[in-house]
């Protein structure tokens, strides 16, 4: 499941990556910020501090305005238009103290402005307010994509994660396989024992659907319906898993129902000629799940290939 | 802390002179690089009066004002040569 832990968060050892030309000023932040818990990097010049922008994703970046190769407005609209590094916290370290400056690296989306020569403290502390907010943006963001009954993915991450593990497996020629699947009569056990004992029917689905492999990407795609996402996985192994998944929900003594036993069924397709898309690939389990609920529920089918 | 300034000051008349040297062979991109490096370090070293030297130098290049970022490269070495940790 994914819980959000803000302990672990604030707990982690930040990246942090200086860009500035001066290798002076590179010994002096590596030894005034070496006690706080960081992982310093240094680029001395702006087209090397994209680079590694782009490749240590770090939390936050010190960033000197007036560079020989190219000024750091211009490197951080770089920053801000790259997907890969536009959320990451920018402080501008600068000798200017015109206030238009500090105005423009502020409105163009740097959160924070230091001007040099730098207090050490005031330094530290600006440094680990930027990651302290960064942190949180995170959390914010991943938390819009968490649902928030069963802790697991959401519709919405689970629709953006399917395209790329297509585009993976279309890239690599691995295999990929996908899960639908759905509570069985679930109304009648929400209309019947009440809308509490539906909720923990959910929510107990859901620890079993992610209780399997760590790879495997478990999203509530709506209601009582839920969808796992299988990477390197072929519709044979993929029905293996299913199949334990609905031993296991089947299997389950409800305290305060004795007797109840409560099912699901499961529709399994795997990438390939005619599944090849994201949408094609969910019709594909959506048919097979179909097939399963008519067969009789409490069942797995495997969308036959086209 | 110490040791990084000690090293910071000890180097201080060799980055002086070469930035003089470079002016005086007409390097001038050269030598207002280095006037840059030191501009920005100065300070943070705990010599402003390093930065403003240096900033002199560097807005004398920039606006091509040759002989005053000589005169201005010249009281950076006499200024280096004083300094102490």
């Amino acid at each position: 499941m994914n819980s959000i832990d803000p302990m672990a968060f604030a707990a982690a050892t930040a990246r942090l990556l200086a860009i500035d030309d001066s290798e002076l000023i590179h010994r002096l932040l590596k030894f005034r910020l070496q006690h706080e818990r960081l992982e310093i990097h240094g680029a001395i010049n702006a087209r090397e501090g994209l680079a590694m922008a782009r490749e240590l994703q770090p939390d936050v970046i010190l960033l000197d305005i007036d560079m020989e190769d190219m000024n750091g407005f211009d490197v951080l609209t770089t920053l801000k238009n790259d997907p890969l590094t536009q959320d990451i916290a920018v402080i501008f370290i600068s000798g200017t103290e015109e206030a238009m400056d500090k105005v423009r690296a502020l409105d163009q989306g740097a959160v924070d402005f230091v001007s040099k020569p730098f207090e050490v403290v005031e330094l530290k502390a600006r440094v680990r307010t930027a990651i302290r907010s960064q942190r949180l943006m995170k959390m914010l963001a991943q938390k819009a994509q968490i649902d928030g009954l069963t802790g697991l993915w959401n519709r919405s991450y689970m629709n953006q994660r399917l395209a790329a593990e297509v585009d993976e497996a279309r890239r690599h020629g691995q295999p990929l396989s996908m899960i639908l699947c759905d509570i069985d009569r679930f109304k009648h056990h929400n209309d019947h024992f009440g809308h509490p004992f539906g909720d923990l029917v959910i929510e107990r689905f859901a620890q079993i659907l992610s209780s399997g492999r760590s790879s495997d990407v478990a999203c509530r795609y709506g209601g009582e319906e839920f969808c796992v996402i299988l990477p390197s996985t072929t519709a044979v192994e993929a029905e293996e898993v299913a199949n334990r998944y609905r031993e296991q929900l089947e299997h389950i003594s409800w305290n305060d129902h004795p007797g109840l036993v409560v099912t699901a069924s499961f529709g399994v397709a795997e990438f390939g000629p005619g599944r090849d898309t994201a949408e094609s690939m969910l019709k594909a389990a959506d048919t097979a799940l179909y097939q399963a609920k008519q067969g009789g529920r409490n069942r797995v089918a495997v969308s036959s290939t086209a | 802390m110490a040791i990084l300034i000690a090293e910071f000051v000890a180097s201080l008349p060799t980055r002086a002179h070469a930035i003089l040297e470079r002016i005086d062979q007409g390097a001038i991109d050269q030598a207002r690089a280095m006037a840059h490096q030191l501009k920005g370090a100065g300070g943070g070293y705990g010599f402003p009066c390093i930065t403003e030297a240096a900033r002199v130098i560097e807005l004398a290049i920039r606006e091509q004002r040759l002989v005053d970022a000589r005169t201005a490269a010249r009281a950076l070495v006499t200024l280096c040569a004083r300094v102490v940790p």
